[in-house]
Formats: C-alpha cells, sequence, structure tokens
C-alpha cells in the first residue's frame, strides 16, 4: 500500500503521512495516532519507505560545478528554504566541472549514506547516472545538459530565455548582433534559441568565443576591448553577455573608451544575478529563476523518497523572463510583458 | 440544500475567492467558520511572491488590487493547510506556473497537501505571459489543462478572464479539456487615472479591477458561459450580498464567490449572506438551488430577437 491510499484510509494528506514519518513531532497526536494505526492495519512498515529512518541522518546531497558564481548560490538557497521545513540538512560539494571529481564525490556520497542528492550542471552521462540507479539512490538533475531523459530533471530553459532576448533586440532593429559565450552546459541551449529567433528575422548571428573562466567581470572588459579594436565596420551593434557580471565588465571598458551604451552598441544579458541591479546603465537582461530552480529540485527529491511506485521520470522546466532596461535603447516600459 | 459542483456535494453555492482574505489558516478557517461551502487560496506559485505595500488601492468604492499570487510557499500552506479544520466545506488551491511541466508539478504538490480540488490561474490580469507560450492558442491552453486533469485525482477548474468568458473556441476546448467546472471573471487590467499636474499614473502597475462595478461584465461572462459549456460554474467578480448570488444562479452559476467585499466587511459577512439567500429561497418556496438556476436565461434574447419583440 503506498502513500495515497493509506492518507485515503486515514482521512488525511499524503503530506500528513510524510510528516507522521519523517517530523513526528508536528503531527497532533491523534491524527499521528491515526495514522499509524492505519499503517499497522495494512501491515506498512515505516522503515521499509524509501528514504525512510535506515539512515541515522536526514541528510541531501548537493554538487555544483564551483562557488563563483551567484547563481549557484541562490540554486542552494532554494534548496534550502525546502529542505529546512522538512528537517533535512544540506551538504554542498564542488566538482569544478570536471566528470572525475565528480564521480568521485557521487562515490563519496553514496558511501555517507545521504538520503538524495541534486546534481547542479552535472557532466554525468546517461551510463554513469544509471549506475547510481542500481544502487536506488534517490537524485534530481538540475540544468543538465540535453537528452538526459532517462532520469529526474529540473531545468531553467535557458534557449527559451536566449530566443526571447535576441528577438526582442532584432525587433529593436540591431542588424549585427554577436554572441559571447563558452562552451559550457548551457551553450547548446542557448546558441539554438538565439539561432532560431535570427532565422525567424531571416539574419545570421555572429559569435566570439570565450576561454574556460573568462565570463566574469574581467573577461567583458577583455571582450569589450576586443571589440573596441576591431576596424568600426565589423564591430557588433548589440552584445548578448553570457551574465550581469560580464556585461557589467563591458559597460566599464566602453565607457573609459568613450563608447555610448546604448547609442553605439546595445548590451544585453543572458543571464541575471543580483550585481547587475548596480549596472551603470540598467541592464536589458533574462530571469534565470535559480532560486526557484533550487526549490522545485528539491520538492522533486522529497518526491522520490514518497514515491514509492512512480518510476517515470519527471522533468520540471521552469520558463525565464526577459526583463527590459535601458542598455538596448527600447524607450517603452511595460513591452516585456507582451514578449 | 446541498449542490452538486465539480463533483463534490456542497452546502450551499458560497465559495471564497482567492484573495488576501484567504490568505493563511486563520483567514480560511474564518471562511469555514462562517458558513462558506468552500473556499480558493490566494494563487500557490513555485517561489512565494513578494508582498507589496498596500496591496489594494481603493477609490470611490472601485477596488484594484497590485497583489499578484500567494506570499507563501507550498510548504507554508502545507503547515497552514494542515491546521485548518475543514469540516463539512472544501479547499481548493489556486496555482499557476510559468510552463506546462511546472503547472502539473504544483498541481500534484497542492493535492499532496490537501487540496480538494484545484482553481488553474492561468489568465492573471497583471502578468499576461502565458498567453503568448502555453495558452497561445486553444490547442495549447487544452492540452495545459488536459496535463494537470491527468497529473491529479481531484477536480480542477479553470479561471477565465471576460474575454475568454466569450471566445467560443477557447471556451470548446475547455469543454474537451476534462476540466469540472470554469470559473469567471478575472479581475480586469485597470488603472484609476493619471494624475495631471505630476504626469504619473495611478496606480503605478497596471492593477487587478475589481469590485461592484465589474458585476455586469460578470454578469453577462455567466450567462455566456451557460450557453457554451457544459461544465460546472462558479460566478466571480463584483458579488456584494445574498441578491447578486441568485441573479448569477439564475444565470446558469452553479457557485457564487465572494471576494473583496470581505475586505470591506469582514468574514462574518458571509454568514450574513448565506442567511440572506436561505431566507429568501424558503420564503419562495423553493426546495433546492436547481429550481432556480438558469431560470433567467430563456429570458435573454440575441439582438434580433429582442428586436421583433412586440411592444418594442
Ligand atoms: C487583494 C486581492 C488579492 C487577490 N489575490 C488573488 C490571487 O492570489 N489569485 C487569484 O486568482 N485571484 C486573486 N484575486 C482576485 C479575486 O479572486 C477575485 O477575482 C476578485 O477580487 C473579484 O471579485 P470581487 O469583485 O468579489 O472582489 C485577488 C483580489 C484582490 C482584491
Amino acid at each position: 500500500m503506498n502513500f495515497r491510499e493509506i492518507a485515503a484510509k486515514a482521512g488525511v494528506s499524503v503530506a500528513t503521512i510524510s510528516r507522521v514519518i519523517n517530523q513526528p513531532n508536528s503531527v497532533l497526536p491523534e491524527t499521528r495516532e491515526k495514522v499509524l494505526c492505519v499503517m499497522k492495519e495494512v501491515g506498512y512498515n515505516v522503515n521499509s519507505a524509501k528514504g525512510g529512518n535506515v539512515v541515522p541522518v536526514n541528510g541531501i546531497a548537493v554538487i555544483v560545478p564551483s562557488a563563483i558564481k551567484t547563481e549557484y548560490n541562490s540554486f542552494i538557497q532554494g534548496i534550502i528554504s525546502v529542505t529546512s521545513r522538512r528537517n533535512f540538512r544540506v551538504s554542498v560539494f564542488y566538482s569544478n566541472g570536471e566528470i572525475e571529481t565528480e564521480r568521485q564525490l557521487i562515490h563519496d556520497i553514496l558511501n555517507y549514506k545521504y538520503k538524495g542528492g541534486i546534481f547542479m550542471e552535472t557532466n554525468l552521462s546517461n551510463g554513469d547516472a544509471h549506475e547510481l540507479h542500481l544502487k536506488s539512490f534517490p537524485f534530481v538533475l538540475a540544468q543538465c545538459a540535453a537528452g538526459n531523459t532517462k532520469e529526474n530533471v529540473c531545468c531553467i530553459n535557458v534557449g527559451e530565455g536566449a530566443y526571447l532576448l535576441t528577438k526582442h533586440l532584432l525587433e529593436l532593429k540591431y542588424k549585427h548582433i554577436m554572441l559571447m559565450a563558452e562552451e559550457d552546459s548551457a551553450f547548446v541551449g542557448i546558441s539554438e534559441g538565439c539561432k532560431r529567433a535570427a532565422e525567424e528575422a531571416k539574419v545570421g548571428i555572429n559569435r566570439m568565443s570565450l576561454e574556460k573562466g573568462e565570463n566574469g567581470f574581467k573577461g567583458g572588459m577583455k571582450c569589450a576591448k576586443r571589440i573596441v579594436d576591431m576596424p568600426k565596420e565589423k564591430r557588433p551593434d548589440a552584445v548578448l553577455c553570457p551574465n550581469d557580471l560580464f556585461a557589467i565588465g563591458m559597460l566599464r571598458m566602453f565607457e573609459s573608451q568613450k563608447i555610448q551604451v546604448p547609442g553605439d552598441i546595445a548590451v544585453a544579458s543572458l543571464r541575471d544575478n543580483e550585481l547587475g541591479e548596480v549596472a551603470s546603465v540598467e541592464l536589458t537582461r533574462i530571469i534565470c529563476p535559480f532560486n526557484r530552480l533550487g526549490m522545485m529540485s528539491a520538492r522533486m527529491l522529497f518526491d522520490l523518497f514518497e514515491d514509492e511506485q512512480e518510476d517515470i521520470p519527471q522533468e520540471v522546466v521552469l520558463q525565464p523572463k526577459l526583463e527590459i532596461g535601458k542598455s538596448c535603447g527600447n524607450d517603452r516600459d511595460i513591452v516585456a510583458e507582451f514578449l | 440544500m446541498s449542490i452538486e459542483f465539480a463533483g463534490l456535494s456542497l452546502k450551499n453555492p458560497v465559495v471564497v475567492a482567492a484573495g488576501s482574505w484567504s490568505s493563511n489558516q486563520e483567514n480560511i478557517q474564518k471562511c469555514i467558520d462562517n458558513g462558506a461551502a468552500m473556499v480558493i487560496t490566494p494563487t500557490i506559485c513555485s517561489e512565494p511572491t513578494p508582498a507589496v505595500n498596500p496591496e489594494v488601492f481603493y477609490k470611490e468604492n472601485e477596488v484594484y488590487s497590485l497583489s499578484l499570487y500567494s506570499h507563501y510557499a507550498i510548504e507554508d500552506w502545507e503547515d497552514e493547510l494542515e491546521k485548518v479544520e475543514k469540516k463539512d466545506s472544501y479547499v481548493f488551491c489556486s496555482i499557476r506556473g510559468t510552463t506546462v511541466s511546472e503547472i502539473v508539478f504544483l498541481a500534484k504538490q497542492v493535492e499532496r497537501i490537501g487540496a480538494d480540488g484545484i482553481q488553474l490561474n492561468l489568465f492573471a490580469p497583471m502578468d499576461i505571459s502565458l498567453e503568448k507560450s502555453i495558452l497561445q492558442t486553444e490547442e495549447k491552453l487544452k492540452n495545459t489543462v488536459k496535463q494537470v486533469v491527468k497529473a491529479v485525482h481531484i477536480p480542477v477548474m479553470v479561471r477565465v478572464p471576460h474575454y475568454i468568458a466569450s471566445n467560443v473556441n477557447y471556451v470548446k476546448a475547455l469543454n474537451d479539456s476534462g476540466a469540472m467546472a470554469i470559473s469567471g471573471i478575472d479581475s480586469i487590467r485597470g488603472l484609476y487615472g493619471v494624475d495631471i499636474e505630476k504626469a504619473c499614473a495611478i496606480p503605478d502597475a497596471v492593477a487587478g479591477y475589481t469590485g461592484s462595478h465589474i458585476k455586469p461584465i460578470s454578469l453577462a461572462a455567466t450567462a455566456t458561459l451557460s450557453q457554451l459549456t457544459n461544465m460546472d460554474i462558479s460566478s466571480v467578480g463584483g458579488i456584494r450580498n445574498g441578491r447578486d448570488i441568485l441573479e448569477f444562479i439564475m444565470l446558469g452559476a452553479s457557485t457564487v464567490q465572494l471576494g473583496s467585499v470581505i475586505l470591506e466587511k469582514g468574514h462574518a459577512y458571509i454568514g450574513q449572506v448565506i442567511e440572506e439567500i436561505s431566507y429568501w429561497m424558503q420564503e419562495r418556496g423553493y426546495s433546492s438551488y436547481s429550481e432556480i438556476k438558469g431560470k433567467a436565461l430563456n429570458t435573454l434574447l440575441t439582438f434580433e430577437k429582442m428586436a421583433k419583440k412586440v411592444g418594442r
């Protein structure tokens, strides 16, 4: 008998059943008794629940590539806001974006007997994840590269964000758009999104490739300098930056070189972060809900603890949002709503 | 005098709309204790929505809502609903997400925490972004609702704005979606005015315009929906008293929602309204709301028929 059936029999919600198992003190004594009675009646063994009380600590392991990007912090914060409500602790591990390190970490995580894991921007292939499955370890992949359909996945549709932003620039009549991108896990989605918008408008899009680690403030300064050094006729009239920090670096360099934003060149960001708020020109950017991504990933993981039967992997996709600032020359205030 | 609604048996037709008056356990309990047959939570999203102050802008009896959705996360709602003593009333959760998969996930989450049904909030007056994505066509709307219906074991009701209530293709799509009920109307995109000395808009964002002034629009929407669908109708928008409720039922509503009037008069007013309609029904010798449901519809004519009517 599963949670749903027990809940129906006891006349309570599924959430209450879960509470009786994981946080018995948060349930009214009468309700608790009633539920335990039903469980006994139907022969449900509390300790056999997937992720039930076999491990002494309610721990969840989270792997993120690095500690540098603020979006990882929002993501972890989102996870914590959910796990703390259910008395679960979170440990964060850093993979440095290297697959070997990731494998080692997962090996450790399994040994430490965490109840489940959330792996962000993982490099794991379907095969690796399969290995984890065999050990019946519940886990959720957040923001993984496309094609990982065998697992439980939660991701922000960065491709749609890239599409919205590119389309917006094209509607503002920019003709020479340049995408600044490194080939990270988001790259395929982003370049496809840009391409889709460009094809609809029957134009092309250039790309300046970034080295690994070149996507911060300094990288922005450096790439802006490269643009400044281009012959005028070769310069793009709009740039798509990987994130706000990079965009701020660009703004700084352009300002020092007396290049006007958006007059001479438009600057847009594909991924917001809090620092974007202090940019010298209010940025037009894509808001990527990383806090929400963390919350949803954690909820998906908890579902895996409760659902003994559901073996069909779930995929939850979150939609990013376009926020229109002043860095791309838009002079209408609420158009974002309609894009 | 119970009524059937979305497969449930309700003790009366009075439902409390989604809004700040149902924002937490305490408020929901007040609605139930004052006799509401059903209460709808404010819209629950994946992430809590920040609160703005003030949330409601009043101007000469008109109500402009600047509040978007619930300020609570699902985890908070789990705690709140755990404490609600439902008695013989029902609690529906209003939900909204940015993609079909997100909405489906939320639907399962609110079912998990004890919702008796779902009100899908897809067309919000202050955030029409979904109309460009998952609601762009009738087919997409139908698919969105269908996926939710398939994912849960509780009834699903879809909230529609006035312009969808009279859009035959969209209503047809909803008819085929598996939703049990339809509620309408949403509040309306509205601005109070402009301060012409300062050249500034009032309020400073497009608001959800509601209150008694929108009742004519909701009445027309209910009458239209009655003709276009067999789904149960839950009317909302501008309903102030028992008389209003009876009017909506006579145009085909099964249930009728009270909203901002509760802000003004307090939760006890719900009880007064229920008493008012039961008294009226008894006085007139009706024993069931089905006797008056849709009773005025056959007096509503097309323009052509109205023009031919003797005495016009
Ligand atoms: C303060 C306030 C908050 C509201 N919050 C929500 C909400 O979270 N979700 C929703 O679907 N409708 C919400 N609404 C709209 C109401 O459900 C209802 O449609 C509206 O108030 C119209 O009914 P009324 O004229 O009886 O007030 C809100 C309205 C107000 C005034």
